[in-house]
């Protein structure tokens, strides 16, 4: 029952494959690929692995990704189903900078792992100096860090000045966009866009619908504050475009969630489906209701953002036929 | 410096050059509004006070440094007792100049000053109707 907490116990946490198999839609490698033309329907897609929540232990939390990493790449990626449209997303624990480093240094050499991923629970935000030297090394090995919720175990931090939320609907409403949005504002706090030249960094559960009046905030105080934080060198919302990207997200409220930002927002969005999550979207639903050129710039523009060694790997993507919107 | 009155501009007189504060701020009421006199020794500065941001009555605030970054995390402090720093959003302002550090496109009015026989003057536009001038706002 507490692990169930967070979820209304009516719905399945995860996608199943169909009305009669309640399996959840990933849970092996076949399954993914024979439900792939029709769930995803994308090229190409990168696996990332969940390592369910926030681990204080400090031994535990490296070891878990370093483990997570090596059965991604050996139970999926080499999977011979998947092998032609997979890359992965390797875990670190940023909590333990050496290891996480040392974890990136170890798949470098793996051009399948294509992205950093780090949860969006942290003990601090992620701006925050300690954890600079390993986002200094993702850019330095051309990954682009992707933050995503990731929880279930573990601990949670106090989610707001206020405390905790009573119920799962004010949970999933105010959480996690809230979380993304100390990170963010922690990076450009902490000067970490410019210390980082090359770092970009991608929010998987949303945010684009609540960034820009976010960022405006944080542009009102920075010219008075300038000596406080002399390293930030221009406008807070001057840094967003080159470094920042959110998924959209059927959990950001309208039914067409992409259509219902500000043409501001939607450069700032990329497609991520969150698939097999219960609310995960589908690249007919992520388009809907966008013009041509901005439902193309949508579900195509993850290469040219990430860059590095996504972009190598999506440019060596076979297109794949029969999809309904192809990448 | 010596700016003779002109047709679009009076001199205004401010009193003796020793009952100015030295080292701190004198606030007096000029035909256009509120004059802050900073005398450091011999010289005096003349700024309105009107801070360009939002109207602040800038000249009340400290006079300190600043600080400039030096790279990464590496913060020095310099400059100090040049630096007016506005209190109500903290906007710098170089206080010989009237210039913003923090937005270099907003100024502070200064003023030119003169000093003869031990009285301080300041040289401001005159303006024929004083719609604008806020004598409220010291």
């Amino acid at each position: 029952m507490i692990g169930r907490y967070f979820y209304p116990p009516s719905i399945p946490e995860w996608t199943p494959i169909g009305e009669d198999d309640a399996r959840p839609a990933t849970s092996s490698p076949e399954l993914l690929a024979d439900s792939w033309d029709v769930a995803v329907g994308t090229d190409g897609a990168i696996l990332v692995p969940l390592t369910r929540g926030l681990i204080p232990e400090p031994d535990l939390g490296p070891a878990v990704c370093s483990a997570t990493n090596a059965w991604l790449r050996d139970k999926w990626l080499d999977h011979s189903a998947l092998r032609d449209r997979v890359a992965g997303a390797v875990r670190v624990d940023p909590e333990d900078a050496d290891a996480a480093i040392a974890e990136l240094e170890r798949v470098a050499g793996d051009p399948r792992f294509v992205t950093v991923a780090v949860p969006l629970q942290g003990r601090e935000p992620y701006g925050s100096r300690r954890y600079v030297p390993v986002w200094r090394k993702a850019a330095e090995l051309g990954f682009a860090v992707t933050i995503v919720a990731d929880g279930g175990c573990g601990i949670n931090q106090f989610p707001t000045m206020a405390g905790y939320c009573d119920h799962y609907v004010e949970y999933n409403s105010l959480l996690p966009w809230t979380a993304a949005m100390v990170h963010l504002a922690s990076f450009v706090g902490g000067g970490v866009f410019e210390e980082v030249p090359d770092l970009r960094v991608v929010f998987l559960d949303g945010g684009a619908d609540v960034v820009f009046p976010f960022m405006w905030r944080m542009d009102k105080p920075w010219r008075g504050v300038r000596y406080q934080v002399p390293w930030i060198e221009k406008h807070p919302t001057e840094y967003l475009v080159d470094h920042v990207r959110f998924c959209v997200q059927r959990a950001e409220g309208a039914a067409l969630p992409a259509a219902s930002l500000t043409s501001l927002a939607t450069e700032l969005t990329v497609y991520g489906s969150r698939y097999p999550h219960w609310d995960a979207i589908t690249p007919a639903e992520a388009r809907a209701g966008l013009a041509p050129d901005a439902a193309e710039k949508l579900l195509g523009g993850a290469a040219d953002f990430y860059g590095g060694r996504f972009a190598r790997w999506a440019a060596e993507l076979p297109t794949r036929p029969g999809l309904p919107v192809s990448q | 410096m010596s700016a003779p009155a002109g047709p679009r501009t009076e001199h205004f007189d401010c009193g003796l050059l020793a009952d100015l504060e030295d080292g701190g701020m004198t606030l007096v009421e000029g035909p256009n509004g509120g004059i802050g006199l900073f005398r450091r020794g011999d010289t005096v500065y003349a700024l309105r006070n009107w801070c360009p941001h939002n109207g602040a009555p800038v000249c009340l605030g400290p006079v300190t440094g600043t600080n400039v970054s030096k790279g990464g995390h590496a913060v020095e402090h310099v400059r100090d007792g040049e630096i007016l720093v506005c209190p109500w959003h903290k906007w710098e302002f170089e206080l010989a100049t009237g210039e913003s550090i923090t937005k270099p496109v907003k100024k502070v009015e200064t003023y030119p000053v003169i000093i003869e026989d031990g009285r301080v003057s300041v040289v401001v536009r005159r303006i024929r109707k004083r719609r604008n001038a806020d004598t409220t706002h010291n």
